[in-house]
């Protein structure tokens, strides 16, 4: 099992969501969701890395006037990083499982 | 709004720094990024961000493509690769036969091409080799030459320091002593060299060396000699009577196996200088030695050998012999076994097992590569339409070439593989074979490691030429059409099945041949009885003692007769002005009973006759024949030969085969006279003996000669043993013509399979309108006979005229009539007619309405 990075994760997440988005709309979605802003040659970073994990795949999309007539790339969430994900996420939420009464000793440390 | 685009100069940058292929993707979000942090942020912002995002499009590289990958040659080749294996896959069955098919072949290759390129790189690989020299002569006598692969002492003396452009010379002799081992003696070979002899080759002394090599009782020896040893410093060994204490002052790295000369101790030439009477090393034709030279690079050969021939007519009267010197190079002496090497070098290549393992290779690829193509072209035919779309697409006809060019090669590659196991597994099988040490290790040197890779080359363009041209050059519509048949009749696809044919018939009638022939050799009447003789070496140079030991064999129960002999020697005999050449042994009377030789005429010796030491000889048929003798018995000869003088014959005896059923029968003359040492002691036992009774002769030899180990063969092993080229190539053949009649099936299998895919809708039509079984099989075998058949006679005659000539070379040979061939014939045809019948059955009990159906 490759390991997957805290932004691979959310990206991904974010791909699973929908059928397939490019990189400026997932850098909207993760600012909305996250609250912070991004810039997108780490998106593509990751986004290339997943691609050669097998984790996403992607395919040129059309082109619009905004972009300078140049195609999008859409990228896709493949089963496998379908998989990858929901490992993580179930080892993460059987921890969470287990933090019933956080155990703060304040002041006395 | 005053400027909605991005800076230009920004988007130079972008240009610049982002990687060519993920320039429109990386951009495109950019400016779209732009535009909504506009919206978002306002202009400010959005340019910095944007600015900035340009610069760290560097962190892209990381996963830029490497520049080989996006040449589209390479992508197109990647596309090949990928459809060839998965067209593998599919076809899983068919291909692994095939793959397996090819890889037979390429392991046959691969081992005869071991084995060639062992040979021929023997000697080669000293940092010298092309400047070193062996001396040879040759001399002529009444009008016959004589080449002798050797050289005399005095020779290597003279030479070097008489004729200018030889820069260094040592003699090479080797000799045998007794060395004790406890309280056991044993033989042990060694080497007489001289100093310059260890910078001619490449010796590396692994501690120690050679010093000057002046003083006889220096030695040095090998590094698998000096493991043996218990202490290394010094080593006794007996010469006679006599005891010789050496000091071992270096040791060296054992020379490479393809070396002729295998030295393990080497003692100073001063030391043989020593223990020879003086005459010995001033001879001029005293040929017992070897004599190597080094000369300068620039130096010319032929000059030096005139030189030679000065030096050596200028002390020495050559006008009678006409003897002269020449010069061998030294890495010839291996493959040029005219000459002879011995004389402390190795034994030379046998130039017909090297011709029979080069066939064999060679045959058994080409059947390989050919029973590819055929198959391959066979199953090919469904991909036409494959090839039909990429032709319409643009593909041109090279392009279709290419990519049934890179699939053969695919499959050749996993042959290879495959090949590169079985030659593993084989190995050491194959070394017996060949008489020859060969070590996994050894397939890793970069000659074999390129030569394989030629062979695999080779065989790729020999098994994807064929399918490869025939697809490419298909008609796009016919393809599209799934018109199934492929180039025309496919006569060339024939053409090499029937090649196939002729070449199995061509080994199997070899091997059938050598088979009969060796069989022949072994079981050939030698003229003596050779059962139950064991035959001990003598070397005593009392003849009492021996007589002694005779006479206490003869005592031993189990023991039947007992004789002593010589062994054959040659010479010469003047008779009336001709001259014959004869093989002459001293015996005694108990020789012509115990080997069981018939008396033609005469008596045999009588050891009470005083005179038949000096007077009487016995000789055979041939000799009386050769001499032109009408009344034999009484005839005085000119043969003296010590205390003989013109001697009597006294007997005749029938003709016997001397040496071995593979050379001619020599005129002899036999003499009971003590001129030559005893060599051999014949022991005839009772039938039945055990380890036992064998023992109890060891015993006694030891009473006789304590210091000697006992040295015995069985005379019936020793004569098989001069079988061992034949059966060496009996056991080649065998391997060979069992692969090639398993290919050629392959083959076989291939074309009638591909024919019979082919027309199982005509068939299926043929048999609605009411066609026999047998008229079915008709219509097919009708065709297959006939290149089978011209195979069978395209493979018989070549072979029967390779065979004939092979087998003259054989004085007792079998007849080669029309027998093997048929016989051959008949065995491929049986095979063959299975392979073809199974597969016609498919046809002929088809039920026509599964092929009428599908339309």
């Amino acid at each position: 099992m490759e390991s997957i990075g805290s932004l691979e994760e959310i990206i991904l997440m974010i791909l699973l969501r929908q059928e397939e988005c490019h990189g400026v709309e997932i850098a909207q979605q993760y600012e909305a969701a996250i609250k912070k802003t991004i810039s997108l040659p780490a998106i593509h970073v990751v986004l290339k890395r997943m691609e050669k994990k097998g984790w996403v795949e992607s395919k040129f999309g059309e082109p619009t006037a905004e972009r300078g007539g140049r195609r999008k790339r859409l990228y896709r969430a493949t089963p496998a990083g379908y998989y990858a994900i929901k490992e993580v996420q179930e080892v993460k939420s059987k921890l969470w499982a287990g933090i019933i009464h956080p155990k703060f000793n304040h002041g006395t440390i | 709004m005053v400027r909605s685009d991005p800076p230009k100069w920004a988007d130079w940058l972008v240009e610049r720094i982002c990687p060519e292929e993920y320039l429109e993707e990386v951009q495109g979000d950019l400016h779209e990024a732009f535009h909504w942090r506009k919206e978002a942020r306002g202009q400010g912002y959005a340019r910095r961000k944007f600015f900035w995002e340009a610069i760290i499009t560097i962190r892209l590289i990381r996963f830029k493509t490497p520049d080989i990958m996006k040449n589209w040659y390479f992508r197109l080749l990647k596309n090949y690769f990928i459809t060839g294996s998965r067209f593998l896959w599919k076809t899983r069955a068919l291909s692994s036969i095939n793959i397996f098919g090819l890889a037979i072949g390429i392991t046959f290759a691969a081992l005869s091409y071991l084995f060639l390129s062992n040979q021929l790189s023997f000697d080669r690989f000293h940092k010298n080799a092309d400047q070193l020299y062996r001396i040879t002569g040759s001399m002529e006598w009444n009008g016959n030459p004589e080449t002798m692969g050797g050289a005399s002492y005095i020779m290597g003396e003279a030479f070097p320091s008489q004729v200018p452009g030889i820069t260094r010379a040592s003699h090479i002799k080797n000799d045998l002593a007794l060395r004790p081992e406890g309280d056991d003696y044993d033989y042990q070979v060694f080497h007489y060299a001289d100093r310059d002899l260890f910078d001619m080759l490449d010796f590396t002394f692994i501690s120690g060396g050679p010093g000057d090599f002046e003083r006889p009782d220096q030695i040095v020896v090998s590094e698998s000699f000096a493991e043996s040893l218990t202490q290394t410093d010094d080593l006794t060994l007996i010469f006679g009577d006599q005891e010789e204490i050496f000091s071992i002052s270096g040791i060296f790295k054992d020379l490479p196996s393809n070396s002729t000369l295998q030295p393990q101790i080497i003692i100073p030439f001063s030391f043989w200088v020593s223990s020879v009477p003086e005459r010995r090393t001033v001879t001029w034709f005293d040929i017992n030695m070897n004599v190597f030279i080094q000369k300068s690079k620039e130096a010319e050969v032929e000059e030096i050998e005139k030189a030679m021939n000065e030096v050596m007519a200028a002390n020495f009267d050559v006008s009678e012999t006409k003897a002269r010197v020449h010069l061998q190079a030294f890495s010839d002496m291996h493959m040029d076994t005219s000459l002879g090497l011995g004389n402390g070098l190795r034994r030379a290549a046998d130039q017909e097992i090297l011709r029979v393992v080069f066939w064999i290779g060679l045959l058994c690829l080409l059947i390989a590569c050919f029973n590819y193509s055929n198959f391959a072209t066979g199953n090919f035919l469904s991909r036409s339409r494959e090839v039909a779309l990429r032709k319409v697409m643009g593909a041109p006809k090279g392009a279709i070439f290419q990519q049934f060019l890179s699939e053969s090669f695919l499959s050749t590659a996993l042959a290879g593989m495959l090949a590169i196991v079985l030659v593993i597994i084989v190995l050491p099988l194959f070394s017996i074979f060949v008489n020859e040490v060969y070590s996994p290790e050894q397939l890793l040197n970069s000659r074999f490691v390129l030569g394989f890779i030629g062979i695999l080359a080779i065989s790729t363009l020999l098994s994807g030429l064929y399918p490869s041209t025939i697809l490419s050059s298909r008609k796009v519509e016919d393809g599209l059409k799934s018109q199934i048949k492929v180039g025309g009749k496919s006569i060339f696809g024939w053409f090499l099945v029937m090649l196939q044919v002729s070449l199995t018939i061509f080994l199997i009638t070899g091997m059938l041949t050598v088979d009969r022939q060796l069989k022949h050799l072994v079981n050939f009447d030698l003229g003596y009885n050779d059962d139950n003789i064991l035959q001990l070496s003598i070397r005593d140079t009392s003849d009492r003692r021996v007589d002694r030991l005779q006479e206490q064999l003869k005592q031993l129960p189990f023991v039947a007769q007992v004789s002593a002999n010589s062994g054959y020697n040659g010479t010469d005999v003047v008779e009336e002005g001709r001259r014959i050449e004869v093989a002459h042994l001293r015996t005694d009377p108990e020789f012509l009973n115990l080997m069981g030789i018939e008396l033609v005429a005469g008596r045999n010796f009588d050891a009470n006759i005083q005179t038949d030491g000096r007077d009487a000889i016995i000789v055979n048929e041939t000799f009386v024949k050769a001499a032109q003798l009408e009344n034999p018995i009484g005839t005085q000869v000119p043969f003296d030969y010590g205390d003989l003088d013109g001697p009597r014959i006294i007997g005749v005896v029938k003709d016997y085969r001397m040496e071995s059923p593979k050379t001619a029968i020599e005129p002899l003359v036999m003499y009971i006279s003590p001129e030559y040492q005893y060599q051999n002691m014949l022991v005839q036992l009772q039938a039945g003996v055990s380890n036992q009774n064998l023992q109890q002769i060891e015993d006694l030899w030891r009473e006789f000669y304590p210091r000697q180990p006992i040295n015995y063969t069985w005379l019936d092993e020793l004569n098989e043993g001069e079988m061992q080229t034949e059966a060496q190539i009996r056991q080649l053949s065998r391997a060979g013509s069992l692969t090639a009649i398993i290919l050629a099936s392959l083959g076989l299998f291939g074309i009638v399979g591909t024919h019979v895919r082919q027309r199982l809708k005509e068939i299926s039509i043929r048999k609605v309108n009411g066609a026999s079984p047998w008229d079915i099989y008709r219509l097919f075998s009708g065709k297959f006979g006939t290149w089978l058949f011209l195979g069978f006679v395209l493979g018989a005659i070549p072979a029967v005229y390779f065979l004939k000539n092979w087998l003259d070379n054989y004085p007792e040979r079998i007849q080669l009539g029309l027998g093997t061939p048929l016989l051959s014939v008949l065995i491929c045809g049986l095979v063959f007619l299975a392979i073809i019948s199974l597969l016609l059955s498919r046809v002929i009990f088809v039920n026509p309405a599964v092929y009428l159906k599908d339309e």
